[in-house]
């Protein structure tokens, strides 16, 4: 099990939203900024990390019967840390995240990884898989808010791109974010394609 | 061994000339007459959106399918249509890139994507219209091209001349349905005593002669009654488009509208039921659009099916949605339907028992 | 029994350990947000009474807090009220602070909650910068100083006695002002006609649930 491995399934191979198919609510709700995309990556990375350490120093005095609220439990308590701490830091970032950031309970990639890695590895390779996990989705998160940004407000970062250009609407609603992952997954899986061929 | 070679097919094997291209130009054809109307009621510039629209269609399909190195079916004259249909329905002085853009939508994201000709399950030039409406709502909405001095409303104005100038100008300045559905707001802003007046001038006589002759507001190729249906005409009696679905889609929105009028008291149901039929794109819809072979039913009784809930959408959203025309977005949620409906008209099959 | 004892107290342990933990963040962080909302209240009020200092608050008979404030202008003094008014935008709840003067002159809307579609209705609290994002990052970018919400700046000065209209004029600008003003008219954002009649109504709402009280108050 090699610690670079561990980390890059994360942003290719096991790619939450590409390839698993699950964070797929954030990635379609807070993606119309990449200042959004940016902090959701911060928050669901730190939720992870935290999660996946404490779940894998646990997991050998956990009864598997009742390991899910446990692992629930301890992803609620960092969640809400990480919700109170915007809140009395970054307001900005809290209000424009809104009901998002207590929704990374739910986000089935924190208990998928705690479940599915944490419980059955190491400390220090489950930070690895967290860190890959939480940026793999977080760049994904990324790369659609920033042709969702661009294409649907002109703007990045909050800041005018081109004085006189008038974005198409579309690409900020719902529509847009379903319309660019698909195209996102369509590139993802020519690449792949191709790669496998090419071994 | 000199050896004889047969074409082994399945049945049927009548044939008849009507090819892919034949059918497409012959409906190129059609809408001929209500486009050369538009470039003479709205000007040179309609001319303009209506080329850059093809040519943009036609280009996306060629460079599409050249970088994926699928064969080239440009010459088939549907990406044409796709394009011809999409500028029919923008209003006359948008710019130019609106048409470009709003075609390269509709044959990539719509058309291509899902295969090419005969996979779509959206009528691409309405996607294309839907995907112009959600991006740049104010461009879609404004550009009308309206007849203070001509032929609409001049006359009827005249008639009924109790109504202040701002309210005239704001029911010239609309498309007719949309000057429909302002008429409370226009009536409470203008403190006009009763919504009354208001509708006599809608509904005034020359009005209707307008909206069957063409010259009004409205999106380019819309507005003219008589000529949408002279197009159409050809197309039924080519068979190129089957009477089922323009019939339902027509009788169903008809039958609701009369009875939402009649039910709810006012006073001259009729002519808004005449009102309703000749404005906005309900013809262009029916008979071009919605008859789409790819993104209908196949089977006659789904047909009926299919223009009745188009029938019925176009009715909800005239009468309670924000936009004054529904027609595009009816036709498109029907579309989705289109499988679902298929699944449940399958014909009987003949010659197999029923099962006890 | 031991099926039962180990579980509960794994879980009892484990929730204990997370209430702890919260405990800590919350008493670290409580001071900071109660400053915070206070500052946000502060500046909303500074936006809706511009010029006027906070005398106190009151409360409706509903129990709901109203702020009144004065100022001096030409040896008289004169009073502003600001008040919360909520009502249903394009999606979600939209809670505008209202301040007006004594005759419902409306001086000022600061938008507190929104929910609208981004790129749509959430412009309603777009503060308009003409830095572009290449000058921010060449370093060329010049500080506008405090600005407002575009959107929310043109209701200032709107008679609240009568309707507000909406008109479709496309995005406001500082020239429409004087032709806006004298119609006792906004400009609705354009694309989300629903989101500013939503402000408006919100603004109708909030000045009939006042009127008796602020009339009442001069006397």
């Amino acid at each position: 099990m090699s610690i670079k491995k561990e980390f890059l399934k994360g942003l290719v191979e096991k790619n939450p939203v590409m390839v698993l198919g699950i964070g797929l609510c954030p990635a379609l709700a807070v993606t119309t900024s990449v200042s959004n995309a940016l902090w959701m990556m911060i928050a669901t990375t730190f939720v992870l990390t935290c999660s996946n350490v404490l779940v894998s120093l646990v997991k050998d005095y956990i009864p598997s019967h009742i390991r899910i609220p446990v692992f629930i439990t301890i992803i609620a308590a960092f969640v809400t840390v990480v919700e109170i701490t915007l809140k009395a830091y970054q307001p900005e970032v809290y209000t424009s995240l809104g009901i998002f950031i207590p929704l990374i309970v739910v986000n089935c990639i924190i208990l998928g990884r705690a479940e599915e890695f944490a419980s059955r590895n190491g400390v220090f390779i489950s930070i690895i898989d967290a860190l890959g996990m939480g940026i793999g989705f977080g760049l994904t998160l990324t790369i659609l808010a920033f042709f969702r940004e661009t294409l649907g407000a002109n703007k990045l970062f909050g800041y005018t791109l081109i004085p006189g250009f008038k974005p198409a609407g579309m690409m900020a609603i719902a529509p847009g974010a379903f319309i660019t992952l698909g195209l996102m997954l369509w590139a993802m899986n020519r690449i792949m394609v191709s790669r496998k061929h090419k071994k | 061994m000199d050896q004889q070679i047969y074409t082994l097919s399945l049945a049927p094997h009548t044939k008849n000339r009507q090819n892919l291209p034949v059918v497409m130009w012959l409906v190129v054809l059609s809408l001929l007459p209500s486009t050369v109307f538009a470039v003479y009621t709205f000007g040179m510039h309609v001319l303009l959106v209506i080329l850059t629209a093809i040519f943009s269609a036609c280009a996306a399909e060629y460079l599409f399918r050249l970088l994926l190195k699928r064969e080239l079916t440009i010459f088939n004259g549907s990406a044409a249509i796709t394009g011809l249909l999409l500028a029919m329905n923008l209003p006359p002085m948008v710019p130019l890139w609106i048409p470009a853009v709003g075609s390269v939508f509709g044959i990539i994201i719509a058309k291509e994507l899902f295969g090419g000709l005969g996979h779509n399950i959206f009528n691409p030039a309405l996607v294309g219209r839907a995907f112009l409406m959600a991006s740049w709502p104010a461009l879609m909405t404004t550009k009308w091209i309206t007849f203070p001095n001509g032929t609409m409303f001049s006359s009827s104005f005249n008639a009924y001349s109790v109504l202040p100038q701002p309210a005239l100008d704001a029911l010239t300045g609309a498309t007719p349905l949309a000057a429909l559905k302002n008429v409370p707001a226009l009536a409470n802003s203008f403190n006009v005593h009763s919504q009354y007046n208001i509708y006599q001038t809608l509904f005034d006589i020359s009005n209707f002669k307008a909206l069957a002759i063409g010259n009004i507001g409205g999106c380019i190729g819309e507005t003219s009654a008589l000529l949408l249906l002279t197009g159409a005409l050809l197309l039924l009696f080519t068979r190129i488009i089957n009477w089922r679905i323009p019939f339902s889609y027509i009788a169903t929105f008809a039958l609701l509208i009369f009875a939402y009028y009649k039910l709810t008291g006012f006073f001259m149901p009729y002519h808004a039921l005449v009102y309703h039929l000749l404005s906005g794109g309900l013809i262009l819809g029916a008979f071009f659009m919605a008859t789409d072979m790819v993104t209908s039913p196949v089977t006659g009784k789904g047909m009926l099916v299919f223009g009745a809930g188009c029938g019925l959408l176009t009715f909800a959203i005239r009468i309670w949605g924000g936009y004054p025309e529904g027609v595009s977005y009816s036709i498109l949620l029907m579309n989705a339907a289109v499988p679902l409906i298929d699944k449940y008209c399958v014909p009987k099959i003949f010659g197999k028992r029923k099962q006890a | 029994m031991k099926d039962i004892i180990k579980p509960a107290a794994v879980l009892a342990a484990v929730t204990f350990c997370a209430s702890l933990l919260l405990a800590t963040v919350f008493a670290v962080t409580k001071e900071r947000i109660a400053f915070l909302d206070s500052e946000a209240e502060k500046n909303a009020l500074a936006i809706v009474l511009p010029g006027y200092s906070i005398t106190g608050t009151a409360k409706t008979k509903d129990n709901k807090i109203y702020w009144v404030g004065e100022k001096t202008e030409n040896g008289e003094t004169i009073n502003g009220f600001a008040f919360i008014s909520e009502s249903p935008g394009y999606s979600g709840t939209i809670r505008c602070m209202i301040g007006v003067d004594s005759n419902m002159n409306i001086l000022g809307i600061s938008i507190l909650k929104q929910t609208e579609t981004p790129g749509l209705g959430a412009r309603s609290v777009e503060i308009a910068s003409k830095n572009t994002f290449w000058d921010v990052i060449t370093g060329s970018a010049v500080d506008e100083g405090i600005q407002f919400p575009w959107f929310q700046q043109q209701f200032a000065g709107l008679n609240g006695n009568k309707t507000v209209q909406v008109v479709k004029n496309g995005d406001w600008t500082p020239e429409m002002a004087s032709d806006l003003v004298s119609q006792n008219a906004v400009s609705a954002i354009t694309g989300a006609t629903i989101t500013s009649k939503a402000v408006v109504d919100c603004i109708h709402k909030g000045i009939s649930e006042y009127n008796d009280i602020i009339k009442n108050s001069n006397k």
